[in-house]
Parts: C-alpha cells; sequence; structure tokens
C-alpha cells in the first residue's frame, strides 16, 4: 500500500527555499550560497521593517528574524558577518541558535558586541 | 538613513526637518529624550531577558502602555501638559502610541533644541519642525504631551 504523504511533505527544495526554477543544489557551495541568499533577503526586511522602531518585542518577533532562527546553525556564519559589518540586534537569534549566551554579563552593547564575535572567531564562524 | 528614505516612512515630514546625528544603535528614543545616549530605554515584558545596554528604571511596570510611559517620565518629575508649542523654561516630551495604546516613540523638546528631536529607533536623531510628522503607520499618533521645569533637571 503505497504511503499517504501529506502534501506539505512533498515540497521540493525550490519550493522550500522560495526560489523558483531551482533544483537542489548538488554543491555545497551552492548550498551555501542559497542559504546565504535567503538569509540577506530575510535579514534586508527585517531591518527595513524595524530599524526605526524601539520595541524590542517588535525586533525580535518580526517574522522575518524569527525565520532567521529558524534556519538554525547554518545561518550563524552570516549572522555574525553582519553584526562585525553592520551591528545589530542579532543578541536573541544567537542566544536561540546557539543555546547559550556568552554575552550574558555585558553591560553594553558594545562588549556584547565584542563577546560575541570573539565567541564567532574561537568556534571558526569568522 | 538618508533623507529621502525617512520621507519613505514619514510622508508627512517631507521638507520639514533635519537629519542631526549619525546612526547609533546604543540608544532609542525614549533614551534620547531624557539626554542619555549610551542606553537603550525599553521595558522588558515578562518572558523576555534584559537585553545587553537595555535600561529600565526600577519602580516603573515593565509595559509598553502609556501609563507605564507616563509613569516613567513623571519619576523623572515631567507633569502632563497640554500645549504642543514652545515655552520657555520647560523641557518637553511627546509620546506617541498606536490605536491599541501600545507606546511607539517619544520625541523631546528641550531648551537647547531648535525643534521637536526625535531618535529613530537605531538610526539618526533628527529634528522636526511639527509633531505631526511624525505622525502614521510607523509611530501612530501623539497621544500625550509632558513638560518639566528646566531646573529641575
Amino acid at each position: 500500500m503505497p504511503l499517504d504523504i501529506p502534501k506539505e511533505e512533498t515540497q521540493s527544495f525550490s519550493e522550500i527555499h522560495g526560489i523558483a526554477g531551482l533544483s537542489k543544489p548538488d554543491s555545497p557551495a551552492l548550498g551555501k550560497e542559497l542559504l546565504g541568499k535567503e538569509f540577506h533577503e530575510l535579514a534586508g526586511k527585517w531591518r527595513s521593517e524595524t530599524r526605526i522602531l524601539s520595541s524590542v518585542s517588535a525586533k525580535i518577533f518580526n517574522p522575518h528574524y524569527q525565520r532567521i532562527i529558524g534556519m538554525g546553525r547554518p545561518a550563524l556564519p552570516f549572522i555574525f558577518a553582519e553584526l562585525r559589518d553592520r551591528g545589530g540586534f542579532w543578541y536573541w537569534a544567537l542566544e536561540c541558535i546557539c543555546g547559550e549566551n556568552p554575552a550574558a554579563e555585558s553591560e553594553t552593547l558594545p562588549d556584547a558586541k565584542r563577546v560575541w564575535l570573539e565567541y564567532a572567531r574561537r568556534h571558526g564562524y569568522l | 538613513m538618508t533623507a529621502g528614505e525617512i520621507e519613505e516612512y514619514f510622508p508627512a515630514i517631507k521638507g520639514r526637518f533635519e537629519i542631526t546625528s549619525e546612526p547609533d544603535e546604543e540608544y532609542n528614543c525614549i533614551a534620547w529624550s531624557v539626554n542619555d545616549t549610551k542606553q537603550w530605554w525599553w521595558p522588558t515584558p515578562p518572558g523576555q531577558k534584559k537585553w545587553p545596554g537595555k535600561y529600565w528604571p526600577p519602580g516603573i511596570p515593565h509595559d509598553e502602555t502609556l501609563e507605564a510611559f507616563t509613569a516613567l517620565y513623571e519619576c523623572l518629575s515631567f507633569g502632563i501638559c497640554s500645549d504642543r508649542g514652545f515655552e520657555p523654561e520647560y523641557d518637553k516630551i511627546a509620546i506617541y502610541a498606536d490605536l491599541n495604546g501600545v507606546v511607539t516613540h517619544a520625541a523631546r523638546w528641550w531648551q537647547e533644541d531648535r525643534g521637536w528631536s526625535s531618535k529613530l529607533g537605531e538610526e539618526n536623531d533628527i529634528c522636526h519642525h511639527v509633531l505631526e510628522s511624525l505622525e502614521g503607520p510607523a509611530y501612530g499618533s501623539v497621544f500625550q504631551i509632558m513638560r518639566r521645569a528646566r531646573a529641575l533637571r
């Protein structure tokens, strides 16, 4: 008897990643490139929608930010590069993905940024 | 942000503002309203961890409500007033909120400012001629004006 697989579980790679016309990448480099593209699209939308806001809730619960968290560890190199080059309120996402917060004792934003970037270098993300 | 980008967020502001600082993610509009450029003043709702560099005065409810922000400014010696105009010897605050009464922004008019002054989130400070310039989908409307005698700073 054939398996009755729900439609949502038969999505193609291109459907999942919202990139029309592409089949599953056959190389890690292409996969990373596509991931980077997705990350930068989401990060751009997140910044555009939240950069003039003060509410931390509005920033971290923004759907694009949440999707970046959902990308998990593969997103970390992109998040750290973004933090290094442009700053931003990435600390919630980093703690969610990494499962730890090396900057827990930081009192200031510049110090938290410094600690997280050291963490990134130590773990090979930068 | 560029002037054009600011005008995209706030269509009513076109031609009636000037950029007065570079972007700076260390402080926000509430911090700027009390002249703090080193911390991000915002409440931490239940379930959220304290953010690095974030500050909220002890004893003030951790709510994004008009009541909580009124209490914040009252503890800094501001009192409610109705006059949006410049008054000698007074610093002023204008609190913006959305239709649900959730506070979104605060502008200041301190004695040394040339007009209403606002920090746009992580972005620039601007000086804008009227409070209505920032009203709209992003910040809602001005809900309250408060003032403090300059001598009480």
